[in-house]
């Protein structure tokens, strides 16, 4: 294993961060939808679902999606809703 | 968006059927999951992107029929599946970029490089080889070879690919290995200070 000072740096970070309560990708995957939402009609999410927003932080691949996910929403709220 | 208006019931109804409420609750759906793809994942491919979303969308309404007794009502039901064609995009976009790339070529132990004699650098040596010593001590053979993975930089569920499991899962073990090298650190009294250099670009 490679272990250069920046990937050092990284796991020893996120090792030292770690909480025996963190959601998993499942966990998060319950959650995001609402979370999106919130994000997107600017409400204080980091204050409603905190577990989620450091769960998007840290995780890539949720978090990419997230972002993609957020890319979608936007696109689509220029159109009409298509449920409620 | 030609998709008319639905109440999260009536797209769990209609989706649940077989006759034509299905076929026009994901005819109506699909124009959604295909701008939700064709703005998250036609910027990341070079060529053939509109027969990609086709694919994925596709694949997307597949699952979003299959999944949708999982959704939670907690939010519109085109967000949910947005989500969900999103999220299988995107695996499949990272199983491409990787599935050339060997895990055993991330994890190997490279030959030792020759340390230059300056101060920061030995004491940067001498942390490596801690953390290296508590990986190889306190993780299972599996936590040691996904940690290894991840750091290389191999997406999460790509690594679940190759060792068989899900993402899930996945996390989960990673987690508990982060913890077991927590308890290591704060067992020998090593804090960040001791552990990470500040002054390291």
């Amino acid at each position: 294993m490679t272990l250069t000072p920046p990937v050092l740096r990284t796991l020893v970070a996120r090792a030292l961060a770690s909480r025996p309560d963190e959601l998993s990708c499942g966990d998060c995957e319950t959650c995001v939808d609402r979370f999106a939402e919130m994000t997107l009609a600017g409400l204080d999410t980091r204050e409603a679902l905190p577990l989620v927003e450091e769960h998007l932080r840290t995780c890539r691949c949720c978090g990419e999606e997230f972002e993609a996910l957020m890319v979608a929403l936007r696109a689509c709220s220029a159109q009409p809703h298509a449920d409620g | 968006m030609p998709s008319p208006d639905r109440t999260n019931d009536e797209w769990l109804a209609d989706l649940a059927g077989d006759g034509p409420e299905l076929t026009a609750a994901l005819e109506d759906l699909r124009p959604v999951l295909h701008q939700a793809l064709r703005v998250t994942v036609g910027p990341r491919v070079d060529r053939g992107a509109d027969a990609l979303v086709d694919d994925l969308v596709q694949d997307a309404l597949l699952q979003v029929r299959d999944r949708a007794d999982q959704f939670r009502g907690d939010a519109r039901f085109t967000t949910w599946a947005q989500r969900v064609a999103v999220n299988l995009a995107f695996s499949e976009l990272r199983r491409k970029r990787w599935e050339d790339v060997p895990l055993d070529v991330l994890v190997a132990d490279p030959p030792q490089a020759p340390e230059p004699g300056a101060d920061a650098v030995m004491e940067q040596a001498q942390a490596v080889g801690l953390v290296r010593q508590l990986i190889r001590d306190e993780l299972t053979e599996r936590q040691s070879t996904a940690l290894q993975a991840v750091l290389a930089g191999m997406p999460m569920d790509e690594v679940a690919r190759r060792l068989d499991t899900n993402r899930n899962a996945l996390y989960k073990l990673l987690h508990d290995a982060r913890l077991r090298l927590r308890r290591a650190f704060e067992d020998r009294g090593l804090g960040p200070d001791d552990l990470l250099d500040p002054t390291d670009p």
